[in-house]
């Protein structure tokens, strides 16, 4: 008989692997579409395509890994799923929503990339600076992997200890919408870093007052990560 | 400022570029305020004939290099063996130079000659490949090659083309519709239109096949009988025609191996000449004095004087200064060797301007640290350097790949050290499958999060003020104290007093009253001096240090990507193999192309993490660059050797 706090589980490991697949599809698709126009023309161009493509592709790998970090604590791989306490559930919720929501960043890193895509077709010697300011975006995904790891390990869910709290796990959702929705401040972020390509693509000297640029909207990503820490530090998930 | 004797000139232009030391300026610009009484004086016979024979030098290398053997593309060109054959550079004076060039453009004029006459034979089989198409066509419906055109009473057009809609048929007809004949028949995947009638309507009913978008089918003149039989002329005459050009394609190739390295040394050195001869509009005459102004580094300027004095036997003068801050002062790196392949890292975020510290030495060991810490897998630490070593020993004298292979290595061992430390070896892989536990484990991410957490809090807090004091040191250099008071000490009372602040707010500590008191004294006064200094936008300084900080947890991040995405894999690999027996095969295969994937995406990964928290987070804290490119009056020889490399 499977248990709701297996069902939850699954849940979470659906949320994170779906909504960050999600974003990185968009992200991918937008690169593609400045790809194909780039490939039409110069063909050659081929190679450093898909370098940009691949970009915004690791948030749905990152969502994955929280999914199947999640599916392997709870023994969906070995057929121990029966007795999961329903709190371990919404803490797998939790980490789904932190990676998953973060997921969204790879949108920002679409748009910056297909601005790196089209002017290192023009400048190949944009091809470095473009690749730096498509990661740039990536940061919000790192914040939620780095979140949703840190929900699994320190309620012990990812070592097999499921005795945590069920108002414990509830909150840790809090933790897991701040940094995720805050994901979404890659959005911004490249939007101003396909600004900050184009920018650097014209004048060489740009490259470093334009991430800063860059970094200002990262700041709400910051927010979003120091209130998830801090959700954690009073729910005692940091005591020792 | 240079100046030699006139009879020195060409000798110190040599002595100069060989040297590749010195960047020179236009003398008419002169700081030295001389440049009114100067003339400058290229010899223009010599440098429009250098131009003119390099530019068709470089015609003729455009039309040979289809010749070559096709280089591998992608990656397998990373490990193709270059070709370093280098020629003895020629000695002579700039007329022989230049009859050498005219004497091989003269043996190259035979191998165009073929070229043409090969294009010809293309061109000739390109036409008997359509008539065999047409003759391969017209064979179904007309008896006689002769009958189509025009004869003494009636005519025959075949056309190639789309008349499905039979609109051509109802045009023809509107014509004359007793006396014409129109049909069309399907070919494979086209149409023929035939149509037969009366002499006089030839040239309309053409009009209408064209119009309609058909094509009428023509033979060349002296084509009869059996369309079946000259299709068997046709197919002997391609047959002929293309083995004479596989036989002239097999000897142009072997002409154009053999003499293409001439053609490039030569090419290479009237470059060089060119070059000389380009300088000389900067360069300033007077009817005994030749005179250069440009920058070289104060630490080579003993050299320099010493060339010079052996070039023109004594005859020379040589003035230097130093640069001064307002003036447009190119700026080359000076690292020692082992560092310079990271100068490439640091100029992509931006040169040092002048005057300004280069961060390259502080940049190149974190970079390789933090890289490490993020891949933190030492399996693939070991895939890394093995490639680095390939390249090396493939492409090594190639600078470009040298200084990539050098990075790749370091990069390659930083990440087996701390690789080993974090117990990655691809992923679990062999505790997974063999129950090895990897020795020398310090921290393994997976299992203690929280341990590398705080590691890369207190890296970040080194790096940060490692920043924050490269820019103190800088400000009180140039004497900028009250920025330095401002924008550095501040950051080091500030960090200490809200640290004891926080800790007791959270109850890790417990402070005395009056330590309490002085570390809310100092976080205000730091507070005042912040917003003082920078208006509202001291809150943003205040977010910004804490994202900043905050930043480095991206290391663990990584880390932790790179482990878990890399035991999902043996994970899947296990599930894969425990299916059934016959499994196994495509088990080790999934391993394999999973783990290359996770190695190729967290590699780039790590290179770009590791290079945003220096250009965002330590870079902000002291370092704009901006700097102009030291570019030297340089030989720049990559076919030819000169008599001192010899």
């Amino acid at each position: 008989m499977i248990g709701t706090g297996a069902v939850l589980m699954a849940i979470g490991a659906g949320l994170s692997v779906g909504f960050s697949a999600v974003g990185a599809g968009i992200g991918v698709g937008i690169v593609g579409a400045a790809a194909s126009g780039v490939i039409s023309e110069r063909p050659e161009k081929f190679g450093m395509a898909l370098v940009f493509s691949a970009i915004p592709q690791t948030q749905a790998i990152y969502g994955l890994l929280i999914g199947i970090l999640i599916l392997q604590s709870g023994g969906f791989f070995s057929g121990g799923t029966q007795d999961i306490p329903v709190s371990v559930g919404f803490v797998a919720i939790a980490a789904g929503l932190a990676m998953g929501l973060a997921g969204f960043s790879a949108i920002g890193q679409g748009i910056a990339a297909a601005s790196g895509v089209a002017h290192t077709a023009e400048k190949p010697e944009m091809f470095g600076k473009g690749v730096v300011f498509s990661a740039v975006c990536e940061t919000q995904a790192i914040y939620g992997l780095l979140v949703a790891i840190l929900i699994l390990a320190l309620t012990g869910v990812l070592s097999g200890d499921f005795t945590v709290d069920i108002n414990v796990a509830i909150g840790l959702i809090g933790a897991g919408l701040a940094v995720g929705l805050a994901g979404f401040s890659a959005i911004g972020q490249g939007i101003t870093c396909s600004a900050g390509i184009a920018a650097t693509a014209k004048n060489t000297d740009a490259l470093g007052r334009s991430l800063v640029f860059a970094a200002m909207s990262e700041t709400f990503a910051i927010f979003g990560l120091l209130i998830a820490i801090l959700i954690m530090f009073g729910l005692g998930l940091f005591s020792v | 400022m240079i100046g030699v004797h006139q009879s020195w000139r060409e000798p110190l232009l040599s002595t100069l570029q060989n040297m590749g030391e010195v960047e020179i300026i236009d003398i008419k610009q002169s700081s030295f305020d001389c440049g009114s009484i100067l003339s400058s004086s290229p010899d223009s016979y010599i440098l429009d004939r250098l131009t003119h024979t390099a530019f068709k030098m470089d015609q003729i290398i455009e039309s040979f290099i289809p010749f070559l053997p096709k280089k591998p593309s992608g990656i397998k060109n990373l490990f193709e063996k270059p070709d370093d054959t280098r020629l003895p550079a020629s000695g002579s004076d700039i007329t022989q130079t230049l009859d050498q060039a005219d004497n091989l453009i003269e043996s190259s004029q035979g191998i165009l000659n073929g070229i043409e006459l090969l294009k010809e034979y293309s061109e000739e089989k390109s036409r008997i490949e359509v008539i065999i198409g047409n003759l391969g066509l017209v064979g179904e419906i007309v008896p006689n090659i002769c009958d189509i055109g025009l004869s003494t009473f009636i005519f025959l057009i075949v056309g190639k083309g789309d008349d499905s809609t039979g609109e051509i048929g109802r045009s023809v007809y509107e014509v004359s519709s007793d006396e014409i004949i129109v049909k069309t028949y399907q070919m494979g995947s086209e149409s023929l239109v035939l149509c037969i009638g009366m002499r006089e309507y030839f040239w309309r009913v053409e009009e209408i096949f064209k119009s309609h978008g058909v094509t009428p089918i023509l033979f060349p003149e002296g084509y009869k009988g059996k369309p079946t039989e000259q299709l068997n002329i046709e197919r002997e005459r391609l047959s002929q025609i293309q083995v004479l050009i596989d036989d002239k394609k097999a000897a142009i190739q072997k002409q154009v191996q053999d003499i293409l390295p001439d053609l490039y040394a030569s090419l290479e050195e009237l470059t060089i000449r060119r070059g000389r001869q380009d300088i000389l509009k900067k360069a300033g005459s007077t009817r005994d004095m030749f005179l250069l102004e440009g920058w070289v580094r104060h630490k080579d300027t003993p050299v320099l004087e010493s060339l010079v004095r052996k070039t023109s036997q004594d005859e020379y003068f040589l003035s230097s200064r130093p640069a001064t801050a307002d003036e447009d002062v190119p700026v080359r790196y000076d690292n020692p060797s082992w560092l310079r392949p990271f100068e490439i890292l640091t100029t992509t975020f931006a040169r040092p301007r002048y005057n300004e510290i280069d961060p390259t030495p502080f940049f190149a060991p974190v970079f390789l640290f933090f890289f490490g810490m993020m891949l933190g897998d030492a399996g693939y630490g070991f895939v890394i350097t093995l490639a680095s070593l390939l390249i090396l020993r493939i492409k090594g004298t190639d600078p470009m790949y040298r200084d990539m292979g050098i990075i790749l290595l370091c990069a390659g061992v930083a990440d087996i050290i701390c690789g080993t430390i974090q117990g990655g070896w691809f992923g679990d892989l062999p505790s997974k499958f063999f129950g090895v536990t990897p020795p020398f484990v310090l921290i393994d991410p997976l299992k203690s999060p929280i341990v590398l957490f705080l590691f890369a809090l207190i890296i970040g807090t080194i790096h940060i003020n490692l920043g924050i004091l490269i820019a103190l040191w800088e400000n009180i250099r140039i004497q900028a104290y009250k920025t330095a008071f401002q924008d550095q000490v501040i950051w080091f009372i500030l960090q200490p007093a809200a640290a004891l602040l926080i800790a007791t707010f959270f109850g890790w500590i417990t402070l005395t009253t009056n330590l309490l008191l002085m570390a809310g004294f100092a976080v205000g006064f730091c507070l005042v001096v912040l917003f003082y200094s920078r208006g509202p936008m001291g809150f943003f300084s205040l977010t910004g240090f804490l994202g900043d900080w905050l930043s480095y947890v991206r290391i663990l991040a990584l880390a932790l990507a790179t482990g878990g995405i890399a035991m999902t894999i043996n994970l899947l690999t296990e599930m894969i193999a425990s299916a059934s027996p016959y499994l196994l095969i495509p088990a080790i295969i999934f391993c394999i192309l999973g783990q290359t994937f996770n190695l190729a995406i967290q590699t780039l990964g790590s290179v770009i993490h590791a290079l945003r928290l220096h250009y965002i987070e330590f870079f902000g804290k002291f370092y704009s660059g901006g700097g102009r490119s030291f570019i030297p009056f340089k030989e720049d020889r990559r076919y030819t050797m000169t008599r001192e490399e010899n």
